[in-house]
């Protein structure tokens, strides 16, 4: 008596003890539907920029199927440059589009054509790619799923093979717990299982893998707690997202939402009977039954689920013999995108924070549309590896990238370290670096601007230069090569970068007017503007450096980085509308100038490397170094795209690379597979072209062929003369 | 926000003087005989005379991304027009009519801010794209209007009179 009530208070203990945990572990992550996260839609029109590679990628992203006569939604059939597809329907930021039949031929790097069901000119879109679920609040990323989206095979198999008594029990089985106990009793250790599912997922939830008897309690007493406090739809959802499928190095693949895309790389609901019927056997032992690896003892498997789905009478027995006749179609683990973009991922949920509320935020099945360009994306990953590879082996330098559109401010591609689709430290967004070089186009908008005082032609003085900072304190710029030029006209002090000439323009405007034009740009210190700050003393992020520079790309109109083209919640309905804003931010004629003189950097300037890969595409950027060459940036952009990288190391130790010898080339590479578009020409219409010799500050006539071309705000153009002849160009040798 | 309906009538009209001729330019790449406009404009008659406005859609997919956007527009899904506009500026970023359409729709919405910029991104951009900046001018004027900035409306007025008289 004494004996049993003692076992009856341990008993009693251990419960609470274990309901406490399961309490306040699930409780704390019960299943509140994670925020879906969308990249953009691939459009498809007659003339777009864009190689049948491109289609094919996102195709296989998005888990369309090639085959000879697509006869289904998802699949496609593809004969040379011709693609006829059947699309999906799918909801975008702006509606979405029904499922269609479209045909999409190619020649070239070009669409040539788009057509539907009818032979119709038309145009078209394939879905976004699912690219993270997040919770918006936490930083987690994991593929859950809704009981309700769960395919109803998938629940079927489930019950049959592991638990066909599930809706019955509470949370365990004693006969089959006292079978496996006689028969593990016989074999002197553990080898029967006779779990329930909802031992299986106090399991796989709060405990070791270890097989002892003292464990197997606890899950017990775990088990009834769970079905004590939840309802069996609430236990099988949390199944069906803690169930462990898979071993991906050191990531386990938890939940069939996972399991689809780590083994079929589909959403979970286009699976078919034999592929459904896989993952599920794969629950006995995810690495015994590995698909991959041993496909034949996955195959056995497989066909047992099938089987025990036939007995349970939810299938018929041709329907799993025809199962059972299909190939395990498992897709090899290269073809497979599992990590999503974590430092895109790690952008949308800031922004979804600072722009939604945050009561909003909390309702569940959130879809969330972005601007993400997988293109893009891809192009800025392969850029950061391969060359991140080739000047530092050993792997002390970090490296971000950050591409938007030029003209809207849409985020289309974000790396923020070396090994791209890690989460951690997301140098984008966070890493704040002295921007060197990459703030002197301030300076410069700063002074065209006053176009009575300064032009494109206007000489400035490269020649030592110290100031005196009161106190005994004195600051003497000096230049990158050591070297001082001389005069130089504006365009080439810009476009080379010299220090001196830079700071003495700076000081001469006054550091007040300095910092109105870095304001204009967004991109003003927080503290009053310091005279090193001329030459960019001061901190920045990749993501933001990208802001000012998007301000240049788009002709002097800012337009707010956003990662978030629209959030639905579970209904379509769009929470409060995130539209394109852009605001007129600096004078659009003094903008052209300065883009101008950085396309002078890159045709003969500092960044001159570009001029051969790019000799086609006007495109205009700055380089930027630091002291003892701690940080390497590049910023710069097209008519199309604006992007930024950097280089450094996390410790700011020198990172031994100039922008032109290292962010340069990350940039280089990740533009160059992008579709292009020539410069903005807002402001153009105040502009005048004229050829002119600036050392004497005279116009030229036109045809005096070896004299400079400039552009000029209409009416700043210096005074005319009719002589072609100009004196010796002192042009500066260094780069 | 509310907009008085005597102004809204006025800013109509005025809009629609400048507007048609322009989306006619740009409806005409679709259908080689566009239909009659359903409005007669109300002409003033110095501007439809003058022609200059022409959209010039030489890409297929920002003419028919305009048609969607005026259809839906038409069905008073100012959503939907938005948006497919926004489309063919992914299309056709440089492109001032887009800019100008959509400044109106912004306008039409009450997002008076928002219509003002994309005005003012439209006219630096029209360059000698007169007609298209007088219409530019009249939505800026409308814009201020509405947020009861009296003398910048009077500015954005002088300005729309001087492209008027060709200045």
């Amino acid at each position: 008596m004494l004996a049993a009530g003692a076992l009856c208070a341990y008993v009693g203990a251990a419960f609470l003890i274990l309901d406490h945990r399961v309490r306040s572990d699930f409780d704390q992550t019960q299943w509140r539907l994670p925020a879906r996260v969308y990249s953009q839609p691939l459009d498809l029109y007659r003339g777009r920029d864009l190689s049948p590679g491109v289609l094919a990628d996102h195709l296989a992203a998005v888990g369309y199927r090639p085959v000879e006569v697509p006869t289904a939604v998802g699949q496609f059939a593809r004969s040379g440059d011709t693609f006829r597809i059947r699309t999906r329907a799918f909801e975008a930021a702006d509606g979405g589009d029904p499922a269609r039949r479209i045909e999409v031929r190619f020649a070239g790097e070009r669409v040539a054509e788009v057509r539907d069901g009818d032979g119709a000119a038309t145009l078209a879109r394939i879905e976004p790619e699912r690219i993270a679920s997040i919770f918006p609040g936490r930083a987690e990323d994991r593929e859950l799923i809704a009981l309700e989206d769960a395919p109803g095979r998938l629940i079927d198999a489930l019950l049959a093979i592991e638990d066909r008594t599930f809706h019955d029990h509470h949370g365990i089985r004693p006969t089959a717990i006292l079978r496996a106990a006689i028969a593990n009793i016989r074999a002197g250790a553990t080898v029967q299982g006779g779990s329930t599912l909802t031992q299986q997922l106090a399991k796989n939830f709060f405990l070791t893998g270890e097989q002892t008897l003292r464990r197997k309690f606890d899950e017990a007493l775990m088990a009834l707690s769970l079905e004590w406090r939840f309802d069996k739809a609430e236990i099988l959802e949390a199944y069906l997202n803690e169930v462990y499928l898979g071993q991906d190095g050191p990531r386990s693949i938890n939940g069939f939402g996972l399991g689809a895309r780590y083994w079929f790389n589909r959403p979970l609901d286009e699976l078919e009977l034999h592929e459904i019927a896989l993952l599920v056997g794969l629950i006995r032992g995810p690495s015994y039954y590995d698909a991959r690896a041993y496909p034949e003892r996955a195959r056995q498997r497989r066909d047992v689920v099938l089987q025990s789905l036939a007995e349970t009478g939810a299938i018929d027995a041709a329907a799993a013999r025809a199962a059972s006749e299909r190939p395990l179609d498992v897709v090899p683990r290269e073809r497979v995108r599992l990590r999503g973009y974590p430092a895109y991922a790690d952008l949308v949920r800031r922004q979804l924070g600072l722009h939604y509320d945050e009561s909003d935020l909390r309702g569940d099945g959130l879809r969330v549309y972005t601007h993400l360009d997988p293109r893009a994306q891809a192009a800025a990953e392969e850029a950061i590896e391969g060359r991140l590879a080739e000047l530092d082996p050993d792997g002390d330098l970090q490296a971000a990238a950050v591409i938007a559109d030029a003209h809207t401010g849409a985020v289309t591609a974000v790396v923020g370290g070396r090994s791209v689709r890690s989460a951690g430290f997301n140098r984008a967004l966070d890493a704040r670096r002295q921007v060197g070089s990459l703030a002197k186009p301030a300076v410069y908008l700063a002074a065209l601007a006053q176009p009575e005082r300064y032009t494109l032609a206007t000489q400035l003085d490269d020649r030592p230069f110290t100031l005196d900072l009161g106190g005994g304190e004195s600051w003497q710029p000096r230049n990158f090569d050591g070297h001082f030029l001389g005069e130089l006209p504006l365009i080439d002090a810009l476009a080379q970068s010299r220090n001196a000439a830079s700071a003495r323009l700076g000081m001469t405007l006054g550091l007040e007017t300095v910092e109105a034009a870095l304001d204009d740009l967004g991109g003003r210190p927080s503290h009053g503007l310091h005279p090193a700050d001329l030459l960019g003393a001061f901190g920045r992020t990749p993501l933001e450096m990208t802001a000012m520079y998007q301000t240049l790309a788009a002709g002097g109109f800012d337009a707010p980085l956003s990662s978030i083209a629209e959030v639905h919640d579970t209904r379509g309905q769009p929470l409060t509308r995130h539209t394109l804003r852009v605001r007129p931010a600096a004078p659009s004629g003094a903008v052209f100038l300065v883009n101008e003189a950085l396309r002078e950097t890159v045709r003969s300037g500092t960044a001159q490397a570009l001029a051969g890969p790019f000799a086609d595409r006007g495109i205009a950027g700055k380089t930027g170094t630091t002291n003892d060459l701690r940080d390497s940036w590049f910023a710069g952009y097209d008519g199309r795209h604006v992007a930024t990288a950097w280089i450094g190391r996390d410790d700011a130790l020198p990172a031994g690379l100039s922008g032109s010898a290292g962010a340069l080339h990350v940039w280089a590479d990740m533009m160059q597979p992008l579709p292009a578009a020539p410069l903005s020409r807002a402001g153009a219409a105040a502009i005048e072209w004229f050829r002119v010799d600036p050392q004497r500050g005279r116009r030229l006539p036109e045809h005096c062929s070896d004299a400079r071309r400039l552009p000029f705000l209409a009416g700043s153009e210096p005074p005319y003369d009719g002589n072609c002849r100009t004196r010796e160009q002192r042009m500066p040798t260094r780069p | 926000m509310m907009i008085p309906a005597k102004a809204r009538l006025k800013l109509r009209t005025l809009l629609l003087a400048v507007l048609l001729p322009a989306l006619a330019g740009c409806a005409a790449m679709i259908d080689p005989e566009p239909e009659p406009a359903p409005e007669e404009p109300a002409v003033e008659e110095p501007f439809d005379a003058d022609g200059a406005i022409r959209h010039t859609v030489d890409n297929e997919a920002v003419a028919m991304l305009w048609e969607q956007s005026e259809e839906a527009r038409r069905n008073e899904e100012f959503r939907s027009a938005i948006s497919a506009l926004e489309r063919a500026l992914q299309v056709a970023p440089e492109d001032p009519v887009l800019w100008s359409r959509l400044a109106e729709l912004q306008l039409e919405q009450g997002e008076h801010g928002v219509a003002e910029n994309f005005a003012a991104r439209s006219n630096a951009l029209a360059e000698e794209h007169r007609l298209l900046r007088y219409r530019n001018w009249l939505i800026i004027e409308a814009a201020r209007d509405y947020r009861g900035d009296d003398e910048g409306a009077r500015e954005a007025r002088l300005e729309a009179d001087r492209l008027r008289e060709g200045s």
